[in-house]
């Protein structure tokens, strides 16, 4: 099992370093509306989520990926929809699981972005999210620490600063569990029949 | 803090709005309108000297203290984030 870890690591290193200076490439979990496409981001560093809440999400929602969301200048998402690294209880390796045995849905076939939220799990959060709304210059700020290889594209700044204007304000959401969010993403993305 | 001072080479900026975020290639770091001010003005080399008079001219003297003084705290500042460095150091 640690091999298919290191080499679920490895594609995905790969697969940034092919698409450095092409896609703007964000340390985030991504699912599609399977009917509009419209897509919600969520960018997180490690250990904040991201995998439990595509799990969670990609029961409803096209799963696009748990780790790296790529994004063309157009604000089409280029699906990766990884092995997703699951903690094991009682500690000790991940397990990868693939999304078809997690019962994931499957990505639109042209997803865009629609919104984009930055997640935070403080340990003292409990009780429903706390949603706050970021200014452009916020967002940025909030977002550069989550990006790979952003100094490579053409316009970094601008592109990055289109994208937390694209749908409205990014979103900064501090929670607790990833059920929680359910509901917030059919506000942002829209409910599934 | 003596001396000119002029911009550290940065890959890319973005101006809005409330401030500026400054990207350069091993890290990024948000400045104020007159941090960013300051960094617009030392593309050519910069003493504190010249540096205050711009400063007052667009913002005002500073409410305690000389402008000098306070450019100063400023340039020093950005100093220490690698904004600027001083002009020889390039």
């Amino acid at each position: 099992m640690l091999a298919m870890q290191a080499l679920t690591q490895e594609v995905t290193q790969r697969l940034i370093a092919t698409q450095m200076g092409r896609l703007l490439l964000l340390h985030a979990g991504a699912v599609s509306h399977p009917v509009t496409g419209q897509s919600l981001v969520f960018v997180a560093p490690g250990g904040t989520g991201k995998t439990t809440l595509g799990c969670v999400l990609g029961r409803t929602y096209g799963y696009l990926t748990d780790e790296t969301v790529g994004i063309d200048d157009d604000g089409r998402i280029w699906p990766y929809p990884k092995p997703l690294s699951l903690r094991m209880p009682g500690g000790g390796p991940k397990r990868e699981a693939s999304p078809d045995d997690l019962g994931l849905a499957g990505a639109h076939r042209a997803p865009t972005v629609k919104k984009v939220i930055v997640l935070s799990r403080p340990p003292s959060h409990s009780g429903p999210p706390v949603i706050q709304e970021l200014d452009t210059l916020d967002a940025v700020q909030q977002m550069l620490p989550e990006t790979s290889s952003l100094g490579k594209l053409p316009r970094p700044l601008a592109t990055l600063a289109a994208l937390a204007e694209q749908g409205g304000p990014v979103l900064h959401c501090s929670y607790a569990e990833a059920d929680d969010l359910v509901a917030l993403a059919g506000e942002l993305i829209g409910t599934v029949p | 803090v003596s001396g000119e001072y002029q911009q550290c080479e940065s890959v890319d900026h973005l101006v809005l709005a409330g401030g500026s975020i400054l990207l350069f290639d091993d890290h990024f770091t948000r400045l104020s309108p007159l941090g960013a001010y300051i960094f617009m003005r030392a593309e050519e080399p910069q003493t504190i000297d010249s540096l205050a008079a711009a400063l007052t001219a667009v913002f005002g003297a500073p409410t305690h203290g000389s402008t000098v003084e306070a450019t100063r705290v400023a340039v020093a500042s950005l100093v220490e984030q690698g904004v600027l460095q001083k002009a020889d150091d390039g």
